[in-house]
């Protein structure tokens, strides 16, 4: 049960990131999108890969200055492919970039246990 | 001092009426080349109505008063909303220049003829479609070489039409669509099968190159259309910017549009100044007033572009508006806009004809917009001011062998699109992102209003506007019913830098569209141009970077501007209030609205012609770089726009025709 609550917001961000990465990379590669073949629209799709693989690390790792530090980074990096999706008109990676800075924040509470 | 005198004179002269005008001693007259002693238009026919009764968009720019206004009102400011893309067509011929292939630059409007929607390429294949659903119905291939001859890009603006005044049923070439091509052949193809038409020229080519006589260095590059006129077809033609001291000098054909025969042709250029300068070519679209048999060249600039020592003569026809008899092809009147140009400030665009009222009097008018951001306006019979343009001086420079014209013409209205009376303020967050580039490199750029000399000093001089211009081909679009004018304006800030020769011949290197080094081969000075922007791109002065203004010509008086489009780096679209450079123009129409593109990201819009509110927009696959055309087919009203891309504004390429209307 602990696991399972420890790992809600890390499987949140990697989920949210995947999501990215599908959003970004069709953005990135599909005709008309606006930004197609852009070098923003790439940037967009290699930050969500790194908040993917930020997730997946934070499904196995808790706790530590290691997990502290890609929990900023993961932080960092969701709010900055926010800024960047925002002027790219990617605006569906704007909103699951939000799920993924709001896992991200919730990545750093710790978890209490159910019974005192 | 003799120089001043005479340009002073010469200003004074081009009021005269036309007669006088083309006898004095300085206009080439035309060489009539089959004595073609007929009437003009103006007194064989009834009237010719300047604005079509009925919807017309069979040229470059929809007239050929070039007014880009469709009566249609199918769409209207109530239901724009709901306009949709109708349907869409893809050429195929298309580069990014990654290949074997230039890139392509597709600066097309389609025109709607012969219940048809033609249009031309950057391949130069003529394709003609079914207006309501895109379907082909037939293509017309020139084989033509896609070589870059004398472009950074294979460039196409379109095709033009004609039609016999009473087609012979069953006759081939009754209707006749041209093409023109890059390496000088202009193509007359019969506009029902897509077949050549076998009595125009040499079996339906004309080599227009045949006239390519003095410092032939280049061919005679046909891209923008022939403008049609009864029978004639009024031929200019493109060079090769800022690579030639010497250059073929300009020259304005008229071809019988049934056979092809030269009628007249208009050196542009003195007698005396041909073989040691050149240009001073009409290479965009011309308009024409059929009651007053005139037609309208934009006249561009004398070569060198940025050094004028080898010419210092007059050249009174070179960057100027000037009328021509259609038939014989003399000067009636001539506003020369920019005295000995050092500036590269063509004129670009088709000068807008229009009808307006100004203090109760009926005006026939024309609007030449400039590179310089500059609407002057002038009685298109006598190219009288319509509002005072004044002869202001201006700064001269340093370089001992040039001349220097002491004065230049300021409009005192409409008001400058831009001010370029003062060097643009720099844009705090490109500095902030350059550390100080941006304040560094304008520090070190000269600047005393838009007329500041080229120079060797510093990092050279400031260039604004800049040399695609204050405003590019599109020109003005004019909605007769209202009176008001409406123009895309670009504020694009870039430096230029000469360079002699010797040390141009040390450092040079490669060069894009409209930026590097360029030599001017056979001047002692070679030029650098560049954007001033920095390290990331980003723009050096001050948003906004490009507007959409209405003007009322009742009063000359702005009736409302705003930023258009939207700029865009590397994908990330830049807030609105920016705006975006444009190459492009507007269309109007009845609907009161204002159809555009020409913004960088690429996408289409409509906009109130009576507020300037925003209503509609939509993406489509490249920026469009020409004139919407709008047009009425089997009841149905739509509107078109060729996405094809231009490097000037973004390096992006598309091979798309949109067409939109209502949707059911």
């Amino acid at each position: 049960m602990r696991d399972i609550r420890e790992n809600i917001w890390p499987a949140t961000l990697t989920a949210a990131a995947l999501c990215g990465i599908g959003i970004s990379a069709f953005n990135y590669s599909a005709p008309m999108t606006g930004v197609t073949g852009t070098a923003g629209a790439l940037m967009v799709v290699c930050s969500s890969i790194l908040l993917a693989g930020a997730g997946v690390f934070l499904l196995f790792k808790h706790s530590g200055g290691s997990a502290t530090f890609v929990r900023v980074l993961a932080l960092l990096g969701a709010l900055g492919t926010i800024l960047a999706a925002w002027f790219l008109h990617e605006y569906w990676l704007v909103a699951i970039m939000v799920a993924a800075t709001v896992a991200a924040i919730m990545s750093f509470v710790p978890t209490r246990t159910a019974a005192q | 001092m003799m120089k001043t005198l005479a340009y002073a004179t010469f200003a004074s002269a081009l009021t005269l009426s036309g007669a006088a005008f083309a006898q004095g001693e300085t206009l080439p007259p035309a060489t009539a080349d089959e004595a073609p002693a007929a009437p003009s238009l103006a007194t064989e026919a009834a009237p010719i109505p300047l604005v079509p009764e009925g919807p017309v968009w069979d040229g470059f720019h929809g007239q050929l008063n070039a007014q880009k206004y469709s009566p249609l009102t199918q769409i209207n400011t109530s239901n724009v909303g709901s306009l949709e893309l109708a349907w869409d067509y893809h050429t195929g011929d298309v580069s990014d220049g990654s290949g074997d292939l230039p890139a392509t630059v597709w600066s097309a409007t389609p025109i709607y003829a012969n219940e048809t929607l033609y249009i031309g390429t950057p391949f130069y294949r003529i394709i003609a479609l079914d207006p309501a659903t895109g379907e082909e119905r037939w293509i017309f291939d020139s084989q033509s070489t896609l070589e870059a001859l004398t472009q950074p890009a294979l460039k196409n603006r379109g095709v033009s039409y004609w039609e016999a005044e009473t087609p012979v049923a069953g006759e081939i070439c009754q209707k006749i669509v041209y093409l023109g091509t890059m390496d000088a052949q202009l193509f007359a193809v019969d506009a029902d099968t897509g077949t050549l038409c076998p009595d125009f020229a040499d079996g339906g080519v004309l080599d227009v190159n045949q006239w390519n006589d003095t410092n032939d260095r280049w061919p005679l590059s046909l891209l923008q259309p022939p403008t049609v006129t009864g029978d004639h077809l009024i031929l200019g033609w493109a060079g090769n910017d800022w690579a030639f001291a010497e250059a073929p000098p300009g020259t304005v054909f008229s071809i019988n549009a049934r056979t092809g025969e030269r009628e007249w042709s208009l050196d542009i250029l003195p007698d005396d100044v041909r073989e040691h300068s050149g240009t001073a070519n009409v290479w965009t679209a011309m308009s024409v007033d059929e009651e007053l048999g005139l037609v309208y060249l934009p006249v561009s600039s004398p070569s060198p572009n940025y050094w004028g020592g080898n010419r210092t003569e007059e050249i009174p026809l070179a960057t100027s508006t000037t009328a021509v008899d259609i038939e014989t092809g003399a000067v009636v009147w001539s506003r020369q806009w920019v005295h000995h140009d050092i500036w590269d400030y063509d004129t670009n665009s088709a000068p807008t004809l229009m009808d307006i009222t100004v203090n109760g009097e009926e005006i026939p008018a024309l609007m030449q917009a400039t590179k310089m951001g500059f609407l002057f306006v002038v009685n298109r019979e006598t190219g009288e001011d319509v509002w005072p343009i004044e002869e202001r001086p201006v700064p001269a420079g340093i370089i001992e062998s040039e001349y220097y014209a002491p004065t230049q013409p300021f409009p005192t209205l409409p008001a400058p699109l831009l001010d370029q009376a003062e060097k643009p303020e720099i844009w705090w967050a490109a500095d902030l992102a350059g550390l100080g580039e941006c304040s560094r490199l304008f520090d070190d750029l000269e600047y005393a209003g838009m007329y500041s000399p080229p120079t060797t000093e510093g990092s050279g001089v400031l260039s604004y506007p800049d040399s695609a211009g204050g405003v590019q081909w599109g020109g003005v679009a004019f909605d007769p019913e209202s009176q008001m004018a409406i123009v895309n304006t670009s504020h694009i800030t870039q430096y230029i830098r000469l360079i002699p020769r010797d040390e141009y011949e040390r450092i040079n290197g490669g060069s894009g569209n409209e930026q590097g080094y360029y030599p001017q081969t056979g001047a002692p000075y070679g030029m650098y141009l560049n954007n001033a922007v920095n390290w990331l791109g980003m723009p050096c002065w001050e948003p906004p970077y490009g507007e959409l203004v209405a003007i009322d010509m009742r009063t000359g008086k702005v009736a409302w501007r705003r930023p258009v489009g939207v700029s865009q780096q590397y994908g990330f679209y830049m807030p609105e209030s920016l705006g975006s450079p444009t190459i492009g123009g507007p269309a109007v129409t009845a609907g009161g609205l204002v159809f555009i593109g020409a913004s960088m990201d690429a996408k289409v819009r409509a906009y109130s012609l009576a507020t300037g509110e925003e209503l509609w927009s939509d993406l489509v696959e490249a920026p469009v770089v020409a004139n919407p055309a709008v047009y009425e087919h089997d009841g149905t009203q739509f509107v078109a726009f060729i996405a094809g891309g231009n490097s000037i504004i973004k390096d992006q390429v598309g091979d798309q025709v949109a067409v939109y209307s209502i949707g059911d």
